[in-house]
């Protein structure tokens, strides 16, 4: 049990026994308004999720795991965008078109190796490095999710603005990426851009594609497309 | 390095409530209404501007405002009943 867990769990039990006694024995208003404060705080600390890394920690992880897919984009000289596709498991994969223009498949995916076959045409299926950091669904929206995983998580940006309408367009200040893995970025997007693509198609559960991304004096103007199949 | 937004909600929270009761004790305020509505609008306020992760849906909004419009309603027939 964490701190603020026993925090949470001390606060909750003074505040209840404190209100009920100052309601019931002394009647006293403004007192049992503290029990229920100190109850209600204690609740707050308890729902509230620990965060047992810190986020530099999580950024130097996925850091490592986008230099490790740069190697083996090498060795296989892909050059081609992929697009985030959610699997049927709740992971989140990079499928990347063997041949034409980056178009999602028809059916839902479950690979089981390297390429999937479609109607569409063949895949090579990679797991981006946020596929399991994003399937951690604890928000309430795409932009809450995106902006919290961005920010706090992975601290790959100071801030970040998201609005989602027909795309979701993302405008990261500061970005703190500079790994200098060209082939992955060419085929995932840059780091933040990859991180919010898979967290949106966790998100929605649709296909999602790193369409643009400028960069200009500290800030970065990503634009995500959503496929509605 | 900014400080967390959880950690920074739940500083701010209890600084508000614990501001919060003195002061409404002060202008002598005996309606526990009124605390409650305070407890709530500024549980929600802060929720709406931080943005806090939780582990569970946020369940502790719809019970302070529950709280709220049960003691208004009792209150409602309290009158109505003279």
């Amino acid at each position: 049990m964490s701190r603020a867990n026993i925090a949470g769990t001390g606060l909750i039990a003074f505040g209840v026994v404190f209100a009920v006694f100052s309601h019931v024995l002394m009647n006293n208003v403004p007192l049992t308004a503290v029990g229920i404060g100190s109850a209600v705080l204690g609740l707050s600390f308890l729902i509230t999720p620990e965060k047992p890394l810190p986020g530099r920690v999580t950024r130097a992880i996925i850091e490592g795991s986008a230099l490790s897919l740069e190697m083996l984009l090498e060795e296989l000289n892909v050059k081609t965008r992929g697009i985030y596709v959610p699997g049927e498991d709740g992971r989140v994969y990079l499928l990347v078109p063997l041949s034409g223009d980056p178009i999602p498949p028809i059916s839902s995916i479950n690979p089981n190796g390297m390429v999937f076959r479609d109607r569409r045409g063949e895949y090579l299926v990679l797991i981006p490095p946020a596929s399991e950091i994003a399937k951690v669904g604890e928000y309430m929206n795409v932009e809450d999710a995106i902006t919290d995983l961005l920010v706090n998580v992975t601290e790959l940006c100071e801030n970040v603005k998201v609005i989602y309408e027909d795309a979701i367009y993302l405008e990261v200040k500061k970005p703190r990426t500079g790994i200098g893995a060209k082939r992955f970025e060419k085929t995932f997007g840059s780091l933040d851009a990859s991180v919010a693509a898979c967290t949106a198609a966790a998100m929605l559960k649709k296909p999602v594609l790193v369409a643009s991304e400028h960069e200009e004096r500290g800030r970065k103007l990503i634009t995500l497309k959503v496929y509605s199949t | 390095m900014t400080l967390d937004k959880n950690l920074l909600f739940n500083i701010l929270l209890a600084l508000l409530m614990f501001i919060t009761v003195p002061s409404l004790a002060a202008l002598n305020e005996k309606r526990l209404d009124v605390y409650l509505g305070l407890f709530s609008l500024e549980y929600s306020i802060l929720l709406a501007l931080l943005r806090p992760r939780r582990r569970c849906k946020d369940f502790i909004a719809p019970i302070l405002l529950l709280l709220f419009m049960l003691i208004v309603i009792l209150r409602i027939i309290e009158m109505l009943m003279g």
